[in-house]
Parts: structure tokens; sequence; C-alpha cells
């Protein structure tokens, strides 16, 4: 063994820190698809009600905007959302598996093929 | 100045011993699942917590599998933890035995010995304990109630000794120690308190001024392989920590406990050596054939693991035949596991006794001092031959 000293290693692998995940960028995972948001999809109905795809009387209680259904089901915690709006994607930790696509009621995520673009 | 001590003679049954043994203790958590012939341990315990007599927080899991999950993660908060079972249960949990083991946290477990299935058994055997031999764990074994009391109180400091930093198994075995009566003696609360001190964790996951990853995955270009050098290299430190603290507990008790026990060894020609309570049958048996003049003696293993090779042969050296009362099984291993481990532990001794193994007491079959008296006669034969005819025997099989 090549100089190898107990001490060198913390017992158990036991690292002390906190948040050492966000530096192993799994987005490198990645390998043929990449999601794209589109915002406008995502966020139709201004209040003025243009471009909605699904607009009816009963808007309040069938409203698709800002669902969050991507944000919650992301098994890595993918989805940007602020002030409950969704502002994009962090592709340095999405390993692509498109379940956000998947969920999206107004197919606002595509998985793009990145070898096709 | 101290104050006067209140140590208690009582007659008490293993389980309740060792219940008393974690009464004293406090831990911080307890996290057990029932399961015969352990159930009076974890009741006990219960019992204890529900009187408001232990500041434990006591967590009744749903299964075996989660109390050892639940002790890991008490254990990595900071928190002393402690558990008991048995058999089916023990096999339940062994992915986190692993675990347990892996991440260096120094949880107590008391492990009432009895037999797995298949066919369903819930008597004693050993094959529970001997299936966990990998698994980095320390095992103390128990002869009876006092030791099994003992084991329990130095096993927290020797898991929690800082050069060791390793779970710690104590054996005893089911029924009949576990639900036996015998008389224990039981130090004073005090005593103990002062006898286990404060835990001090390495890390703990709610030091929240010094945050820690436990558990991080490990790759292919880590480190897994010196994690385990390192794990290697704790039990290695772990006997002379069990020495310094069986010579601590003896200062305090009066009663001493090393690796083992040598009853009536040293002029012996012939002897047995045997983990729990079937060693108090062989004590007997031996008294009984010196009377008679034969040179028979016996060798009691209490520290398994990690198994005591150099002092085990030093031992064992200069008798002629060995056997090894083995009450577990690996088919397909010749003998048992206690056997294997102790031949290769006398392969390097310059004179070598000759082995055999003797199979006993599987399923809770009886141990009776006949047993022991075919085993001593066999050894007796053995050690006048050049070899043993049958390397591995049955003793209370029946035949057909």
């Amino acid at each position: 063994m090549r100089g190898w000293k107990e001490d060198d290693y913390l017992p158990g692998a036991t690292i002390p820190l906190g948040g050492t995940a966000r530096e192993n960028k799994t987005g490198s995972w990645r390998t043929t698809f990449i999601p794209y948001f589109n915002s406008k999809v995502c966020q139709a109905c201004p209040p003025s009600g243009q471009g909605c795809p699904s607009l009816s009387e009963d808007c309040s209680v069938t409203c698709q905007r800002d669902c969050l259904l991507c944000w919650i089901s992301c098994p890595d915690g993918c989805i940007v959302m602020k002030d409950g709006e969704i502002q994009g994607i962090d592709l340095d930790y999405c390993k692509g598996c498109g379940i956000c696509a998947s969920v999206c009621p107004r197919s606002a995520i595509t998985m793009v093929n990145k070898n096709e673009n | 100045m101290t104050t006067e001590t209140e140590r208690k003679v009582t007659i008490i049954t293993g389980n309740y011993a060792i219940a008393e043994a974690m009464r004293q203790i406090n831990p911080d958590v307890a996290a057990v699942y029932p399961i015969t012939p352990q159930t009076e341990v974890s009741e006990r315990l219960a019992t204890f917590v529900a009187d408001g007599l232990l500041d434990t927080v006591y967590v009744p899991v749903e299964s075996e599998h989660s109390a050892m999950s639940a002790c890991v993660g008490a254990a990595a908060a900071g928190a002393r933890a402690v558990t008991a079972t048995s058999s089916q249960g023990l096999v339940y949990m062994q992915e986190v035995l692993y675990i347990a083991s892996g991440l260096r946290l120094p949880i107590v477990m008391a492990n009432v010995n009895r037999a797995l299935s298949a066919p369903i058994n819930i008597h004693c055997d050993h094959s529970d304990s001997m299936g966990a031999r990998d698994s980095g764990w320390i095992q103390l074994y128990s002869e009876n109630a006092q030791e099994a009391y003992d084991n329990v109180l130095q096993a927290v400091r020797i898991a929690e000794h800082q050069d060791v930093r390793l779970p710690v198994m104590v054996n005893m075995d089911g029924f009949i120690i576990s639900h036996g009566s015998e008389v224990v003696e039981l130090l004073d609360d005090k005593e103990v308190t002062e006898f286990v001190g404060e835990y001090k964790p390495a890390f703990s996951l709610l030091d929240v001024e010094h945050p820690v990853t436990i558990g991080p995955f490990d790759g292919l270009h880590g480190h897994f392989f010196e994690h385990k050098k390192a794990q290697i290299e704790a039990m290695d430190r772990a006997r002379g920590v069990i020495l310094d603290i069986g010579r601590e507990f003896a200062s305090l008790s009066g009663r001493s406990y090393g690796f083992f026990e040598e009853y009536r060894l040293a002029d012996a020609e012939v002897a047995v050596v045997v983990l729990n309570s079937a060693a108090g049958t062989g004590k007997i048996v031996v008294d009984e054939l010196r009377e008679q003049g034969l040179p028979v003696g016996l060798l009691k293993l209490r520290v398994f693991r990690p198994f005591p090779s150099a002092e085990l042969a030093d031992a064992l050296r200069n008798l002629k035949a060995i056997g090894v009362l083995e009450r577990a099984v690996s088919p397909g291993l010749e003998g048992g596991p206690v056997f294997a481990e102790l031949r290769s532990a006398l392969f390097d001794v310059g004179i070598s006794p000759k082995v055999a193994s003797f199979i006993y007491g599987l399923g809770g079959r009886e141990f009776r001092p006949e047993h022991a008296r075919e085993a001593f006669s066999s050894l007796l034969d053995i050690s006048k031959t050049s070899h043993a005819n049958n390397l591995v025997n049955y003793l209370g099989l029946r035949r057909r």
C-alpha cells in the first residue's frame, strides 16, 4: 500500500462538511436528452386570458398555470421555482430522465435529443 | 469521598439482567422489536421508560431492520443507542449491521442466541450470531446471566472507545440463560453511570455548528478499500481495549474478564473449547473426570470477534487433543465456524494438537453431562492415536 495512513480518512468515510452533494454535478451523467422548458406554454393566461390552451368557465378550479407538478416530480430537485413560478431547469444536476416532461399537463417541457439539434 | 454503593445480589433471568444493565446505562435511544426469546428485554426496557425511570427515547419500530436502522440514525445523531434481538431478527437487520460497523457507530446490541429457521425453531443455538461474524461487529459471549449483565456494561465502553468505535453484540443463550433464573450481583446505579460515562460522539448530525455528511457514496475512484482497512485496524485495536476495559471492570466488580476463561487447562492433556452456557455443563464434567484422575480441561471463549488467534494458540499449544464444542454449522464446511477459525489459529503453532469438532445443541437440543463425557472420551482416545478418526462428531443427535 503506497503510503496509506489511517489518519488520511475520517472513520466511516464521514465528510466533515455539510451540503457537499452540490459539488457533484450529476448533470454530467446526462446522455441523450435535455429538457426544454417553454415558459409561455406553462404560464399562458396572463391576466387577460390570452394564449391559454384550456380556457374555460372553471378556470379558477382547473387552471394548470404553474401547477408545479414538474417541480414536485423531479427526482433531483432540478426544476427552479421562485415565488410559485417555474423559472427553468438546473442543467448542472439534471440527469435527463424526462419525468418532468411526462407529468406536465400542458407539455410545456419537451425532451430534446441533443444529437439531433 | 464516594457515596456508599448499594449493590444488589438478586435472583433474576438473563433477559432481566440485560434489561437491568440497559436501565443503568440509561441510553438515549432504544429502538427495539420483540422476538422470542429476547422479548422480555424489550418489554422490561419499555416498562422502565413508561414508569419514568429513564431518559431513554423508546422507539417501538415495526421490524428488526427498522430497529437497527433507527439505532444507526440515532447514533449518527450523537445518541447512545441500544437494541436487542435474536435469530430471524438478527438476520432481518443483517444489511444494517454492516452499515453500523462501516459508519463506525458504537451501538450496543444484546443478541439472545436462537436457531435460524427452517424448520422454525425458537430454541438456542449459535447460528444467528455466527452468521453475522463478517459484519464487523465485536462479538462477546456470555456463559450465564452475570456475564451477560457484565458484558453489556463493558460493551458500552468498548464500543465507544476512541480507538475502536465499532458496534458490539453481546450474546447469551436463548431460554437456557435468557429465561433461567440465576443469582446475579447488580452493581449500584451510580457505579454504572460512572463506569459507562458520557458518550462523546466523534460526529453528530444534530451539531448544526459543525455540519457533517455521514454515509456518503464512495465509488470506483474513492477509498472504499481504505475504509475497510481502517475498520480492520479498529477491530485489531479492540483486542487491547477489550482487555483494558476487562481489567478496569475487574477492579470495580471483582469479576475478571479477558478473551477467554481457562478452566483447569494448565496441566490438561485434552480440552474442549466452548462458548456460552454449555461451558457450565462442561466445567462440572471436567471436575468429575479430574476426580477420576483424567487430565482434562476447558477453555470458554468470550470474545469471538476479534478472534484472539495468538492468545488461543498460546493457551492451547501444549494440549494433545482439543475438541471444539460447536453450536452452529456451516453446511459444506467441515465442523463449524469456531472449529475452522481455531484450526486456522493453530496452524502456525509449532506442535499441533489434534483438533476435532463436536457439533451439539442445534435447535436447543439439550447439552447434558453425558455429551460432555462423550466428547472427553473421544478426545482422550484421539490423544493416544496419531490422528482423529472423525474430524466432525455429533453429540446428542438422535440415531434413526
